[in-house]
């Protein structure tokens, strides 16, 4: 390792982005001239420890703590073996105590017989742009439910975590009478900017129609025949509506192309309720069915986007709904809640990639 | 470097789909444009969309398929697929589009069905069999 950066240091000084180099050990080996320039830390002050000794101190855009964690990507790098394809957020702890919002491209390094022998990472300043996306974060957080209804007979929560600073998820809760809750769960194609302006298209149909979830299947044909009029061939959402009555435990819903919604009984046996329909914004003339199913006393209704299931491992098999199941049932759902960081860093820790390809999102109804 | 390779064989049009791994938005944009430049110039009515190699799908491919569906349909091209693996037809199940496409398990069951459905289109027009040949 030595040799080689002694060769390369030159070259790696002259970037204007900044770069640091790990050992499997996550021991910092060299850091650059503009890894200087943009942290305040100089060579001295961080070669030699490791990164996870709180020297760098990164978190993630939702505040997780990344040094020495599963979610660290040089990490993941080093242990998948594969390099990032797509820029990364983080926040790093600058000299002068500040955060530095950082895009990070990560890479593991191999020696001649191709074994990983450490890892780099470069990186370059976002606070101009952050700014931006952050104002935007904001601006889509208006637009979701945060005050979710409340109701002796059934307590709903919410887990939502975007991939970017925005996401491509929408859900929204609203009470309809005195019994009736209307849902929605919507996963926009892909994910970021892009995907989250399509969000708050949707949020302006939940907030026209979502009277109409008392019939699920009008409420999806309204929202998809405007949704496809917006998109035109360009994007398209997968779904799941319906309404839930509190006084007769019973679930209606339409899916537009979403996963099974997921019946768990309070043993930890959950049934998945499948349907099918087109996903929103494909084509402005579908129509939808619906599906009823009656629950039991604590049973709990779990929705969530597609980003829960497919995941695929280092063998190409994807998690699948059977998976995020066994997953729920080791934490000890539905008895335990969702602990959504450990849920994230356990599907993490199946997949083969650097971090979560998608955003996440669930949406949860207990009844009492 | 092309993500789609194309043949002819018995007037219909075979393109396949030379991609692992199509979950990339630029791989899915790129293997539209170059469906899309062969339907402008092909002759053929019958296009077989063939996903041998494909063994991940996105759900942004969906929208790159239903696009191409109605592109063809602009072109009056009839268009199947085929050898679909079982995870990527369950999405196909899931989203309804099951109903939009004409789904075959593989190659030689997608050309009988275009035969079998031209010949049924040449009668309902009033030809014979025989000009068929």
């Amino acid at each position: 390792m030595e040799n080689l950066l002694t060769a390369s240091s030159v070259i790696l000084d002259s970037l204007s982005d900044g770069v640091y180099v790990c050992d499997l050990d996550r021991r910092i080996v060299y850091w650059s001239k503009s890894a200087e320039r943009i942290t305040g830390w100089a060579p001295e002050d961080v070669v030699g420890r490791r990164c996870l000794d709180d020297v760098l101190c990164h978190i993630d855009k939702d505040n997780h703590r990344l040094c020495g964690e599963e979610f660290c990507p040089l990490h993941r790098s080093m242990v998948t073996g594969t390099t990032s394809t797509v820029p990364l957020i983080v926040f790093a702890l600058g000299k002068e105590g500040t955060r530095i919002p950082m895009q990070v491209a990560v890479s593991p390094i191999r020696n001649p017989a191709g074994e990983v022998i450490g890892g780099v990472e470069t990186f370059r300043d976002m606070s101009a742009v952050l700014a931006d996306l952050e104002r935007a974060k904001r601006i889509q957080a208006l637009s979701l439910e945060r005050d979710l209804p409340e109701d002796a007979r059934v307590q709903f929560s919410t887990f939502y975590m975007p991939h970017d600073i925005v996401g491509g998820d929408f859900y929204g809760i609203r009470q309809l009478n005195a019994d009736q809750y209307g849902f929605v769960l919507a996963d926009v194609m892909g994910h970021g900017v892009a995907a989250a302006l399509h969000t708050m298209h949707l949020s302006s149909l939940w907030e026209r129609d979502c009277r109409l979830l008392t019939s699920p299947a009008d409420f999806a044909g309204a929202v998809n025949h405007d949704l496809a009029k917006v998109v035109k061939d360009e994007s398209f959402a997968t779904a799941i509506c319906g309404v839930i009555d509190a006084r007769q435990r019973t679930l209606r819903f339409a899916s537009a192309g979403g996963p099974p919604v997921l019946v768990v009984h309070p043993s930890g046996v959950a049934e998945p309720l499948e349907s099918s329909g087109l996903p929103f914004g494909m084509m402005e003339d579908a129509s939808y069915n619906e599906v009823v199913a009656q629950l039991a006393p604590e049973d709990c209704l779990l929705l969530f986007s597609d980003g829960a299931v497919e995941i695929h491992n280092a063998n190409g098999e994807m998690l699948g709904v059977e998976g995020l199941v066994r997953i729920l049932k080791d934490f000890g759902y539905p008895k335990s809640g969702i602990n959504i960081n450990a849920v994230e860093e356990t599907l993490l820790k199946f997949s083969n990639a650097i971090r979560l390809e998608d955003d996440l999102t669930f949406l949860e109804a207990r009844f009492r | 470097m092309a993500l789609v390779k194309s043949e002819v064989k018995n007037e219909i049009r075979i393109i396949f789909i030379d991609v692992l791994r199509l979950v990339d938005g630029a791989a899915i944009e790129q293997c539209y444009r170059e469906i899309v430049e062969l339907l402008d110039k092909t002759e053929e009515k019958h296009v077989l969309l063939h996903f041998g190699r494909v063994a991940f799908m996105s759900s942004a491919a969906l929208g790159m398929l239903v696009r191409l569906h109605k592109k063809c349909k602009e072109y009056e091209i009839s268009l199947k697929l085929c050898n679909i693996t079982p995870d990527i037809c369950q999405v196909f199940k899931i989203t309804g589009l099951d109903k939009v496409f004409k789904i075959h398990a593989d190659a030689s069951d997608a050309m009988e069905a275009f035969r079998a459905s031209g010949q049924s289109f040449f009668r309902t027009q009033g030809e014979t069999r025989q000009d068929l040949t």
